[in-house]
Formats: C-alpha cells, structure tokens, sequence
C-alpha cells in the first residue's frame, strides 16, 4: 500500500531529490586532531521538491533544517547520502561538472546583514553570478540586467551604487534575492529568509518571493522555525527534530490533520493570534529541553519529550502513510 | 479604567540621545501610560519604536552620559524615580522592579556561579538577611520556576545552561526578592517556539502566584496577545494606539496596528497575497515630521506632516493618535 | 515627495570608482595625510638623494673636523671621524627603509598566499600549521644570526633573513584573521554565485581581512627597521661604512656625552619614518572601509 503511494509521489518530484542524507560534524577532537564524537546535525534525510512549488522546512533550532539546505547547495559535503537534480546525481560529480548547476540552484540567507560583503557595491554583489558565468557580453548588458533585477526585486536602479549598509534591513534582503536571481536559477532555498527583518517588512519580502515564484516558475525550499508563515508559502512541508525528518506531506493535511506528537506540539506552541484561533485551540506544553545533537536518545528520538513515549520507542520508527500524501515517523501508527 | 491607584505611571516621557555635538535623536516622544498592580502592560512595535529604551528608562538603564530626559516624570508608587540619587535608585532596582532581558547570557557574570549571583541580588535587598535563609530563598524561586534539582543550579555558572534554563534562572532571579513590577524586554524572542510555550505558561502562573506587575516588551503580536491584559502599540518614539487585548486585535483603529495585524500570515490567509505595509521602517536620523507614521500611510494627509495627532478616546480604555481614525476602515 | 527627496539623499555618484572613494575618504583624515606628506619626503629621499649629494660624500672624512655641532657646513654635524652626519641620514634612508619596507611587503605577500591556501583547504592547513609550529620553536634571533652567517652580511641578505624570521609570524596573524572571514555568510553566499577560489581570496576574503593586516604591517616595517639595526650592532648586519640608521645611532653611543646629535638625527629619522608609516596605515585602514563614510 505504502509502495505504491511512495511511486505515484516520486512520479510528481522528479524535480529535485535528497535520499539519505547525512551530515556528521567533528565536535570533539584528541590530540592528533582527530574527531573522537560527532554533531548529528541530519541523519538519513529523504524527500523530494515539487517543481514549481514550495516545500517548507520547519523545526527548532539544531533540527538540521539549514543544514540540509546547505548540502543541497554544496556549502557542506554530506557525510554519506546522494542528491538528484533532474535524475543527475549530483553528489558524486567532479566540481567541474557540478559548476552548470551551481547556477541553476541559489540561496537566500537569513541574516541580511552579514550575507552581504560589505566593501562591495549592491550592484557588484548582485552581478556577481552574471560575472561568474559570463552571463552578459559587454558593460552596458550587465549594467541592464542589474537593473532590471533591482527593479523586480522593488529596488531603485539608482541605488546600484550605495554600499550595503546604506540600505535598510529589507532592502538588503531584497539584495540578497535579487543576488540570487543573477544567474536564473530554477531552484532556490530560502533558510529564513525573512526572520530577520521587522513584521511589516516580512509580509512585503513574503509577497516579492511569491510574485517571483509566479513570474517565473521558481521552486522553493522554504526554511524557517515560523510556523504561519511555512504554512502561508508551502505546497508541502517536512517537520523535523534533531537531525530527522518526523513528518511530510501536503501543507494543508498536515495542517488539518497533524500525526506526530513533535508536529502537534510545535503547533499548539505557536502563539494563537485572532480570537477565533485562541478558542478552538489546546496548549501542549513539552517538557524539557531538545536533547543534545552529539549524543541523540536510541530509536525515535523525541521520546525523551514526548507525552506517548513508551518502551517500543527504543527502537527505530518506521514510515507510516495517514492519509494519501502525508506521512508520519511513530510507533503510535503501527 | 480600573480606579485603583497605579504601580507605575509614565506622565509625558521623552529621551534623547546625543551622538556627537550636532546630532540629538528623539528616541522616545511625549510617552505617557500606567501600570496597574497585578497587571500584564504589552509594548509593541518594531525596531527602532523606542520600547525598549521606555522601559530603560524606568530604571534610568540608558546609557548614561548620552542620555538626556527633557521631559516627564516616572511614579512609582507615587515617588518620582526621576528625581531619585543613584542609590535610592539602585535600592528600587531589582527588589522593587526587576528585569528580564532578551539575551540572558549577556545579563549574567560568566564568572560567578547562579547561586553567587542570586544570593547577591537578596543582600542588596535586605543586608541583614541570614545567609542560610537566603540560600533558602534562592532555592525557593528557582523551584517556582520549575527546574528540577535547583541545588545543582545553584552551583552551575551561567554559560553550562541552555538557552531556555537560562531564560528561567534569569527570571528566578528577577522574582527572589519578590518584586513589584517586573518588566521584561523580549524575553522569549531568542528561544525556540516549544521552549518560549513553556517560559510564556511560567510567566502566566508567577504572575497569577506573586501578583507582581508586568511589562511586557515584544515585536511579536502572537506572543503579546497571549499574554498581555492591555497593550500598547509605539511606532517612532510615541505612542499610537492603546486598549485592552480582545479590543485591540478585534478592533483596532490607528492605520499602524491594523497593517500590523494583517501582515501577519495567519491561518485564514492561505494562498492569498499578504497584506502589507509600504516603505521601510525609519531610523531616529529620518523620522518624519508629525505624525511618524505618515510616509507609509495610506491615510495620510496634509495634517498628518504638520503635528503630531491629540489622543483620542474611542471607547473606555482604547486610546488612539490619529486624525483620521473616525474615517479608517473598521477590522471587524 | 518626501520619499523622492531623502531617496535621492541617499543615493551615491555611482559612477565613482572603488578608488577615488578610497582616495576621498582618505584625505578627509588630517593626521593620514600629514603622514602621507612626510612618508613621501622620506620616498624622495631615498630615490632622489644621489642626484643631491654625490655618493662619495657617504665615506668621505674630514679628520680636523671630528664630533663638530651642527652648524652651517654640517647641518646635522660631523660623527667620530668626521663624516657629515647629514649626508649619512639622508642615504641611510635608502637602505633602513628599504630593507624595512622591503623585507615587510615580501613576507606580507607570502604571508598572505599562506593564509589564504590554509583558509581555503583544510588539508593543507593541518599540514602548513605544523611546518610553522616547528618553525616558530626556532628563536628567531637565532635563525637570522645563522642565516646571515652563512650568506653573510649585506643589504639584500639582510633583507631575505628578516623575511624569513617573519614569514612564520605574519601566516599566522593573518590566517587568524582570514578564517575569521572566510565563515562570514557572504563569502559562502559568493560561493553559491559560483565564484572561483582564486577570485573569492582576491575579491572578498582579503578584501575585507586587510584593515588588522595593514595596521600589523605598518607596526612591522618599524620592527624590522630596528631589527635591522640590532643585527647591524651585533656585527653580522649591514657592514660599518654604510650608514645604516640602528648602526650610526649604536655607534652613537659611546659619544653620547659628548656628541648627543650624533644619535639624535638618526634617532629623529627612525622615529619620524615609523610614525609617519603608522599614520598611514590608520588612514588607510578607514579609507578602505566603506562603513566610516557618512
């Protein structure tokens, strides 16, 4: 049953696929210099981009939703795990071979501060893949496409020439995006790209990446620890804690329907805004503290927080489908 | 309007900050509110709106030699907190009104362990305090916060506790000498949504325990709305809207707090565009004139760059600054 | 209206280059461009003084006029055996700050390419550490006292010794400072656009290192001028005709007494050149950095 649900799934995400992935940083090192206990910082993540759509990433800080988006784009090397990018294996390229893609995928920072160089120019740090891939024959085509990428981006053309930190926090942002649009990516990961910057900047971010995403057809991987705005942007979400997926599926039925105690948790924890919401809504208050990354609990590893845990946890969880598209990692379905 | 006499009243507050010999911010602008005893106060607004450096100013915690009040007077109790010595001063802080800060390392010594730090606090307080009732008085407010063996915590230093243990040992610390008012500036803002659920429930159950005051300063309207029993909305250095919770978020007035609220990506938004507000957030240096919110109003006329707006009462105990409120859409 | 009016506030004359603005922020710093004047006398000097004086005059000596003041003939006076002290300034000039500015800039250079193969591949780095811990373990007073025992003592000789001794220290400090830099979100960000290594060291990485680089290597060109010349005393360092600045004011002082302007001008030019070097240096420090224009 779980099979053929599995097939129908992969045959709508060929776009772009993660299978294992896993990502071991040295934490402590003897003498020699050699690591002797490692951060799980992701441990055996799958799942697959819809082309075309948005697929949010949410989880507490330490679940290892940035760093899969980081290994997706190369920045770290997965310990183990493969990549597909339209049924190429990416993982096991040569740089050299792996460059074309390099500017099909792109990536949108968190902190707008910081992800900026800041003794450049705004229209030099948005040229700089049009530089790289020698996307514009001449001065005046480069100067153009700048342009034009500031204007899309809600920019003023005019402010090609101010260094960053002339700009407030949602303009560098929308620097960033604009940065990543240089070299025409199809596919673009978006670690928190919103978090840092004020309420009423957020919400015009938030609308310039769908406008984007419309105009022209752009495939997400949204991360971010917000719950409301994951579920305001995705088509389909992954939840994960500690280093492990315990969730995916459609947005909308996993909103609806939330299987796993973390995702029902996280949930509830989020604070409930209109009057409407705080009615129909019941607090789960976790107990204690995510554990720590070098050393996670055996078998599923919430249960250390969780209200159901029981001994069965000890083991590894498997997969179970609830609903057609959406499914769950926890001994409660077995 | 509840009658009784207030904790805090802020009458009329303004602060300037002086930079260098020409430029002098207007960080906050002719501020006025009370705190009633055994109340929750919000403060939002976005960075840069002067909240934090209101309630700073309570404890007159600015920067010292930058700092410049021109005007206002800050009662507690019905003694001006302005006009008080450092000394007096430093005897209200920490027993009388205490604070919780965003960044909880940064607000502790790394080099004493928790129960120095504390024990400290209780003598300031009281210098003829028994050691061992002390200790005991210590062990007693990290209990209430619901951290288990506290007399390993006692012993621990600051920087072997994670983020959200942190948070709660600062907030022990706040409540051991059993203040008054506790005024906290974005106290859960660094921590995780599971974690900032269960310092938000221990807030909530002190509070109702001890009775104490509470401002509570956040950006973020989820938070504010779970936790405040009146709030107040400031943009720019003034404030621009006040009322009690439910009113605020079911009927808010002033354009700022209803684009607020709508930027929020809540629930029922789905699939749509969000609603925005233009521009971006001013600095101290390009505040405009009159009313600051008028670059980004959509309501905006000529009146809104010549003064500020008078304030306003819509209904008991909503207060808004705006010349056009009458005429702004009513969220229903 | 309003928001065209502060918009075009803020926008720049775009069409400036990176180094007019570097220039433009440069002279804005009075105490940098009085540095700048006097390291540019001091660059004259050291070009242009053989068209002033003939060399000669470097060696030549008056034997009825030992130890004389300052006075109209010899404005900075006469040393032991009567040579005019300011013709020795003048070409000492050439050789102390040569073998100072010289010896800097080679083991900056190097320094830098060490860093930056360190920063930018890990294997390398583990391997290059070691080589400069085992380095480092060598007093370098001693390294340069037997390298310049067995390639003996010259200017140029001078000069490859101190960048050997400094090359170890200059990686470090600067590879300290690049892998600051290096872990920085825009220089993966630069790294996602694609951007080669060579490009991502030239173009973002030691851009943005050089403000601590620079004030250490102005701090170093004085450190070598006076390590110059305590190589010079001991005997193994520039050989004693020539007037090298730490070797005239070390001869200076068996005649202190008698003759305190034999180590006072020498003295003056050692101080003056390195002071106006630093001034320098801090003036460019901000010049280079965008954020202190406003």
């Amino acid at each position: 049953m779980v099979d053929t649900m599995e097939k129908e799934y992969k045959e709508n995400h060929d776009f772009l696929e993660a299978e294992g992935l896993t990502m071991h940083f040295p934490a402590k090192r003897d003498s020699l210099g050699r690591p002797v206990s490692w951060i799980h910082a992701a441990d055996d993540v799958s799942f697959r981009v819809p082309k075309g759509k948005t697929l949010g990433v949410v989880g507490e800080s330490g679940c290892g939703k940035s760093t899969v988006g980081k290994m997706l784009l190369n920045i770290y090397r997965p310990t183990s795990g493969k990549i597909y990018y339209e049924g190429t294996e990416l993982t096991g390229l040569a740089p050299r071979e792996r460059r074309p893609y390099v500017k099909r995928m792109q990536l949108v920072w968190q902190d707008p501060y910081s992800s900026l160089d800041p003794r450049l120019r705004a229209g030099d740090i948005i040229a700089e893949g049009i530089d790289n891939f020698h996307l514009a024959a001449s001065a005046a085509q480069r100067r153009e496409r700048v342009e034009q990428l500031m204007t899309m981006c809600g920019l003023y053309p005019e402010q090609a020439g101010n260094y960053p930190h002339q700009f407030s926090g949602g303009q560098r942002q929308r620097i960033c995006i604009a940065r990543a649009l240089a070299t025409d990516p199809e596919f673009i990961v978006c670690d928190e790209a919103v978090s840092a910057l004020d309420v009423s900047i957020q919400a015009q971010i938030i609308n310039l990446l769908k406008d984007l995403q419309d105009e022209l057809s752009l495939t997400y991987l949204f991360i971010s620890h917000d719950l409301n705005i994951v579920h305001f942007i995705s088509d389909e979400i992954i939840v994960m804690y500690l280093g492990q997926i315990v969730e995916r599926g459609t947005m909308e039925k996993v909103y609806q329907n939330r299987a796993h105690p973390y995702t029902k948790a996280l949930f509830s924890a989020t604070p409930a805004f209109t009057a409407a919401e705080k009615q129909h809504k019941t607090r789960i208050i976790l107990e204690g503290d995510v554990p720590s990354p070098v050393d996670p609990p055996k078998g599923c590893r919430f249960r250390s927080r969780c209200p159901y845990a029981e001994r069965r946890c000890e083991e590894e969880p498997q997969w179970h489908e609830v609903e057609s598209g959406h499914f769950v990692k926890c001994r409660l379905f077995d | 309007m509840d009658h009784r006499e207030p904790l805090l009243e802020v009458a009329d507050l303004s602060v300037d900050f002086r930079m260098d010999r020409r430029t002098l911010l207007h960080a906050v602008r002719h501020v006025s509110f009370q705190v009633h005893p055994g109340e929750t106060l919000g403060i939002v607004g976005e960075s840069g709106c002067g909240k934090s450096v209101t309630c700073m100013s309570i404890l007159r915690l600015n920067p010292e030699r930058r700092t410049r009040y021109p005007t206002g007077r800050i009662l507690f109790e019905g003694q001006d907190l302005m006009q008080m010595s450092p000394k007096q001063l430093s005897a209200i802080r920490g027993s009388e009104i205490s604070m919780v800060f965003q960044e909880p390392m940064t607000a502790m010594n790394p080099l004493f362990t928790i129960g120095d730090q504390m024990m400290e606090v209780l003598h300031i307080h009281n210098r003829k305090m028994e050691k061992s009732a002390a200790y005991e008085a210590c062990l007693d407010a990290i209990r209430k916060v619901k951290i288990p063996n506290p007399e390993r915590i006692m012993k621990s230093y600051p920087f072997t506790l994670s983020g959200g243990m942190r948070q709660r040992v600062m907030i022990a610390m706040a409540m051991v000498a059993k203040p008054k008012l506790l005024v906290c500036d974005e106290p859960t803002t660094a921590l995780d949504v599971t974690i900032q659920a269960q310092v938000l429930d221990l807030m909530n159950q002190l509070k109702q325990e001890a009775g104490t005051a509470i401002i509570f300063i956040t950006h973020d309207l989820g938070v504010i709305s779970e936790m405040a029993d009146r709030v107040l909305i400031m943009y720019g250095g003034r404030i621009c809207e006040e009322a009690a919770v439910d009113e605020l978020f079911t009927r808010p007035r002033h354009p700022y707090t209803t684009g607020l609220i709508q930027s929020h990506p809540g629930p029922d938004y789905q699939g749509k565009r969000l609603r925005m507000i233009p521009g971006s957030v001013p600095t101290l240096k390009d505040m405009p004139e009159g009313c600051p919110f008028n670059n980004r109003c959509q309501y905006a006329t000529e009146a809104c760059s010549a003064a500020f707006p008078e304030f306003e009462t819509v209904s008991a105990g909503h207060t808004v600054a705006c010349h056009h409120w009458k005429t702004t859409p009513k969220d229903e | 209206m309003k928001d065209q009016k502060q918009f075009k506030k803020m926008v720049h004359s775009s069409r400036d280059s990176l180094f007019a603005d570097v220039v433009k922020r440069y002279m804005r710093n009075p105490a940098a461009v009085i540095g700048a004047v006097l390291l540019l006398v001091v660059l004259f000097v050291c070009l242009f003084v053989s068209l002033l004086i003939p060399e000669e005059m470097v060696t030549a000596y008056d034997s009825a006029a030992r130890l004389t003041p300052p006075s109209a003939q010899h404005w900075f006076g006469t040393d032991n055996l009567g040579r005019d002290i300011f013709t020795r300034v003048l070409y000492g000039a050439r050789i102390t700050v040569g073998i100072g500015v010289g010896a800097t800039l080679t083991s900056l250079v190097i320094g830098a390419a060490i860093a930056s193969v360190c920063a930018l591949f890990k294997k390398a780095d583990l391997v290059i550490m070691r080589v400069i811990d085992i380095v480092t373990c060598i007093p370098s007073i001693l390294l340069a006292l037997v390298l310049l025992a067995i390639m003996g003592g010259s200017v140029f000789n001078m000069m490859v010794t101190l960048t050997i001794v400094s090359v170890p220290g200059f990686a470090l400090r600067i590879r300290a400072v690049v892998l600051g830099v290096v872990d920085q979100d825009y220089i993966h960000a630069a790294r996602v656009s694609g951007t080669t290594p060579v490009k991502l060291v030239l173009r973002h990485i030691l851009p943005n290192a050089i403000d601590p680089i620079i004030v250490d290597a102005t701090m170093t060109i004085s450190s070598m001028m006076l390590s110059a010349a305590g190589l010079s005393f001991i005997g193994v360092g520039v050989a004693p005709p020539a007037p090298e600045w730490g070797a005239m004011l070390n001869y200076a002082q068996q005649y202190f007494q008698a003759a305190p302007y034999m180590a006072l001008f020498p003295g003056a030019a050692i101080a003056l050149t390195a002071l106006s070097i630093n001034l320098v240096g801090d003036g460019l420090r901000d010049a280079l950095d965008p954020k202190t224009d406003h």
